[in-house]
């Protein structure tokens, strides 16, 4: 069977629409690249047509300063917690706008996201974007079963 | 919500939001669909047999972009799907429109 791939130009799409809508930042797609540093990531696994699951993953630096976006609130006051929430809301939102742009005739069923274990710089990551600047800072990476 | 006179009361997942729910009979729920212990649709049947709540408006706000979600919740006695990400103002017209629905006792308007 071959290895189902979803085109860079959809998840770079998705990306950019879910990060202008909700945060109302630019998301620059960079291609496959590392985030430099520890990240926050989170996983979302699917099933239904295909099996599989999506990881996204922030620097720090971006998962609290996108949750002060949303919650209208100082980057400062952000706990950690908030930020992981933020991480995981947004592999679950990815994970189904990709999703429905790649296949949208398919049904898919998705697990409750949750916190990944992502090793900082050493695994690159399949669509990196940067949100200030050129430097990698938020990933996404799809693996089918 | 802001500008909105309205109290909100949170649930960590549909569990804990029947127990909020059959506590302080709110006027309107928002659920998400994907959630631990309890799922939104589990949620919404929940609400819907019972009969303290069963005509309590609900609003599903999920990733699932399936086109057949929408029916299936509504099927189930949701009043309107949203999918994520939704704007606030989308968000707002959806819950007045809700709200008029239960107001005037002829059911909401579905998006």
């Amino acid at each position: 069977m071959p290895k189902e791939v979803i085109p860079a130009e959809q998840v770079a799409n998705a990306v950019g629409q879910i990060v202008e809508s909700m945060y109302f930042r630019e998301a620059n797609y960079l291609g496959t690249a590392q985030l430099a540093g520890p990240v926050v990531a989170a996983s979302v696994a699917f099933g239904g047509t295909v099996n599989g699951s999506f990881c996204v993953a922030l620097s720090p630096r971006i998962a609290r300063e996108l949750t002060a976006d949303f919650l209208v609130a100082e980057p400062d006051d952000i706990s950690g917690e908030q930020a992981v929430f933020t991480v995981r809301e947004l592999a679950n939102i990815v994970c189904g706008t990709v999703l429905a742009a790649w296949n949208p005739t398919a049904t898919f069923d998705f697990d409750t996201p949750r916190d990944a274990d992502r090793t900082a710089p050493v695994e690159s990551f399949q669509y990196a974007f940067a949100l200030d600047g050129a430097r990698p800072e938020m990933a996404v990476d799809i693996s089918f079963a | 919500m802001t500008g909105m006179d309205v109290h909100i009361y949170e649930a960590g997942n549909g569990r804990e939001a029947t127990v909020v729910a059959a506590s302080i009979r709110p006027h309107l729920v928002i659920t998400d669909l994907n959630m631990p212990e309890m799922s939104g649709s589990e949620l919404v049947s929940w609400l819907h047999a019972d009969p303290c709540l069963k005509d309590t408006p609900v609003l599903v706000l999920s990733a699932d972009q399936g086109k057949s979600r929408p029916r299936e919740l509504i099927g189930a006695g949701a009043v309107a799907y949203l999918t994520k990400p939704a704007t606030p103002e989308v968000l707002r017209r959806s819950l007045v429109a809700a709200m008029a629905g239960r107001a005037s006792d002829g059911g909401a308007e579905f998006e």
